[in-house]
């Protein structure tokens, strides 16, 4: 409750006027915030909104505080239930299964950032369960930071749409390793492994599923010849609060759900029957609430101590990312200077890291105070620059509108 | 001084400006740099370039003496663009205009030419974001030239008619059946050539328009059809681009028998009203297509343009004998007796599906698939 802002007041709001305040927040904010930063220091929307919310979070003048902000977590998660969506229905299953070297480019991007950053922590004396779930994080890509500066920027061509599969790939991937992790923890205290196996399976196939089943939902517009785009707008938003809601509470994966429902809703007729534009103003708004959230949500106590490790492995990943992408690039039928730019626009590190790494912090102890601060560093460092080190691969590629 | 190259008589060639979409939502899409720099990898010896958007590139046939061979050359580019352009998951089409594309999205490629033609028509160069066939004949000198652009522009009906495929236009149907060349009026150098008689009276034109500053060059000539001294022939511009490439060859096959008729009675020669009549009938053929009336300033009758059509195809198949067209004008003939043009075929998709980006997939579905039942 941000108690520092009401206090002088000498009233005692109730929860849902604290509700009230803390949206009014976070909403003019991030407008009023995002366009002042991105006046006075050229940056894109979002990173205004996250600088804007680093200066009223419980990191800056705290008018926002934790409990305030928690009250936000459901209009969070449907935000980013919405950019994986729609992350989803970029991806275009078809021709990953037609352009191998696309898939093998994503498979070989997220093996080789695992194993790299797994092994460097493994050497620095981190034990294997903590590591691997460090490098599992370190091999996602923010879906919402490309979304949305692809978007700013109208980017077009094979960069924009291989970094789109790439990064879906990418999450979509550590969400398996973690469940890999779980039950590799999980054997290690249970006699039962099955159970190990059979609860990350459950995870992740009923996910899909749940995804299947919601881009079903999708197509009712078509069979009930609903044709106003209103309608179906309000209809998506509907199936995204239905997946995040089941999902969790069925314990199965969110993330591959919505990335599902997307990918199924392109292969589908209903694609037809969505268009991005329709559902810009309410994306618009979640966006900003997401952003301002998350930059409330970046910490930088441990930053002085860490930053010199942190760095290290921000260094390690972007390194094996770009020379990966670029020594693939020919077989993608680009530029090897646009294979480097490629890897480079994987640089900002995933949102959805971020509530995995305070997921499993919680539950798992063992994690470690150290890597975590080291992590919640690392974040810290990619949420900021991030959207600058996309917006530099999209433009130098020449695919952002100029 | 305006030199004219002299070519081989009736050879040929065309050019073919086509669509690149994406597979999302069949959208245009800046994928001409990606796709160039692929095919450009690939052993070939086709000529494939840019064009004035990065939603558009340009495919040229080699010069020909047989439209046969034109095909069998334009069937291998396909294959070509086709293998590069599933790689990239960019979808490619014909047809005159994209239904749907807004013109302010367009971005201009980066080439110093089509910069300073941006620079200079400022909105009318992303409006010019539009998809046309060029043909051009192969004539012996200049006098020919100019004579043979005269004579062929009494015909331009019938390629409008023949090849319109922009029904569409900014997400609205236009009712015409070629909105596309309401895009080619706006420029300042676009019409016809004035009534010449020589190729010493058009340098003299050009001389005089040069020294006025207007043009630099043939290329500032948006005309529908012009001289290309460069390369010897005469160039049809009106046509939309096909949705198929059996149709793009025919509409060349065409031509070149109609230059072929008209080299054959030197005695002919354009009707001194040809132009008080020209943009009338150019307008009933965008507007109506097949079903639009002509006026004939010189026999002073009204025909409907299917009808003058298969006048005209009568008239030219001894000369089509001579030059193995008569396939190529029977697939065109058999087409207007079915009244089933591109334009046409673009409205029963959208009937079918009600919107337009599945008419797009299909126009990508149909390019690809071909017309294979016109053996040549």
């Amino acid at each position: 409750m941000p108690e520092s802002l009401i206090s002088w007041l000498n009233v005692k709001p109730s929860g849902d006027m604290v509700t009230l305040l803390v949206l009014g927040l976070l909403l003019a904010a991030g407008v009023l915030g995002a366009s002042l930063c991105r006046r006075m220091l050229h940056v894109p929307f979002i990173t205004g909104c996250l600088l804007s919310g680093l200066a009223i979070g419980p990191s800056g003048l705290n008018l926002l505080t934790q409990s305030g902000l928690d009250e936000f977590r459901f209009i969070v998660d449907i935000a980013l239930g919405l950019v994986l969506f729609e992350l989803g229905r970029r991806i275009d299953v078809r021709w990953l299964l037609r352009e191998r070297w696309l898939l093998f480019t994503g498979l070989m991007v997220s093996a080789l950032t695992f194993a790299a950053l797994f092994l460097s922590l493994s050497l620095a004396g981190i034990p294997t369960l903590p590591a691997s779930m460090v490098a599992s994080i370190g091999i996602t890509s923010s879906p919402a930071v490309a979304l949305l500066l692809v978007r700013e920027l109208k980017a077009e061509g094979q960069l924009t749409e291989r970094m789109l599969h790439l990064t879906a790939l990418g999450n979509a991937l550590a969400i398996l390793l973690f469940a890999v992790c779980l039950s590799a923890h999980y054997m290690q205290h249970q006699p039962a492994w099955y159970t190990a196996i059979i609860h990350s399976t459950y995870r992740v196939v009923g996910g899909c599923l749940l995804g299947w089943l919601a881009a079903r939902l999708l197509t009712l517009p078509t069979v009930l010849k609903i044709e106003s785009s209103m309608q179906q707008g309000t209809l998506i938003i509907a199936a995204v609060a239905l997946v995040v809601g089941l999902g969790s509470s069925l314990g199965l994966s969110s993330l591959i759900a919505l990335l599902v429902m997307g990918a199924t809703t392109r292969s589908t007729h209903a694609m037809w029957f969505i268009r991005e534009d329709e559902l810009a103003p309410i994306n618009a708004m979640l966006c900003t609430i997401l952003f301002v959230y998350t930059g409330a949500q970046i910490s930088l106590r441990y930053l002085p101590e860490f930053i010199g490790l942190a760095l290290a492995f921000i260094a390690l990943r972007s390194v094996v990312m770009t020379t990966t992408t670029g020594l693939l690039a020919w077989f993608n039928g680009i530029s090897w200077k646009k294979g480097m730019w490629l890897g480079i626009s994987l640089f900002p590190m995933s949102g959805v890291a971020t509530l995995l790494a305070l997921h499993v912090s919680a539950p798992y102890p063992d994690f470690g105070a150290e890597l975590s601060a080291l992590m919640i560093s690392v974040l810290a460092l990619l949420e900021l620059t991030g959207p600058l080190v996309l917006r530099l691969a999209l433009t130098a590629s020449g695919e952002a509108k100029s | 001084m305006l030199e004219f190259t002299p070519s081989e008589p009736l050879t040929f060639g065309i050019e073919l400006e086509l669509q690149i979409v994406n597979r999302r939502d069949f959208n245009l899409t800046r994928g001409a740099p990606d796709l160039l720099t692929l095919i450009g990898r690939k052993k070939h010896n086709f000529d494939i370039k840019p064009e004035i958007t990065e939603s558009m590139i340009e495919v040229g046939s080699a010069i020909h003496r047989s439209h046969h061979e034109m095909l069998q050359e334009l069937r291998e580019i396909r294959t070509l663009m086709l293998d590069c352009a599933d790689k990239l998951n960019l979808g490619i089409a014909g047809g005159g205009s994209h239904p749907f594309q807004h013109w302010g999205d367009q971005r201009i490629y980066p080439k110093e030419r089509y910069m300073l033609v941006s620079e200079l028509y400022g909105y009318l160069a992303k409006q010019f974001t539009v998809y046309g066939q060029h043909i051009h004949i192969g004539v012996p000198d200049g006098d020919a030239a100019v004579r043979l652009t005269l004579l062929l522009g009494r015909y331009v009906p019938h390629f409008i008619a023949l090849s319109a495929s922009s029904p569409f236009h900014q997400g609205v149907d236009t009712s015409f059946q070629s909105s596309r060349l309401t895009s080619v009026n706006a420029f300042p150098l676009s019409g016809f050539m004035p009534m010449l008689s020589s190729w010493a009276d058009f340098q003299a034109y050009f001389s005089k328009m040069s020294s006025y500053g207007i043009v630099a060059s043939m290329k500032d000539f948006y005309w529908d059809i012009r001289p290309k001294p460069e390369y010897g022939t005469v160039e049809v511009r009106v046509c939309d681009t096909p949705l198929q490439l059996e149709t793009s060859v025919a509409l060349a096959a065409y031509a070149r028998t109609l230059a072929a008729y008209f080299l054959d009675h030197p005695e002919l020669s354009a009707h001194p009203d040809l132009y008080q009549t020209y943009a009338y009938n150019r307008f009933q053929a965008c507007r109506f297509g097949m079903a639009g009336t002509l006026s004939d300033a010189e026999t002073g009758a009204q025909p409907e343009l299917r009808q003058d059509l298969f006048t005209t195809l009568d008239m030219l198949s001894e000369t089509a004998a001579r030059l193995g067209t008569q396939d190529a004008l029977g697939y065109l003939r058999v087409r207007a007796m079915r009244m089933k043009t591109d334009a046409d075929w673009i409205r029963e998709q959208f009937q079918q599906h009600r919107m337009l980006s599945a008419v797009v997939q299909r126009q990508c579905d149909y390019w690809r698939a071909g017309n294979e039942d016109w053996v040549l």
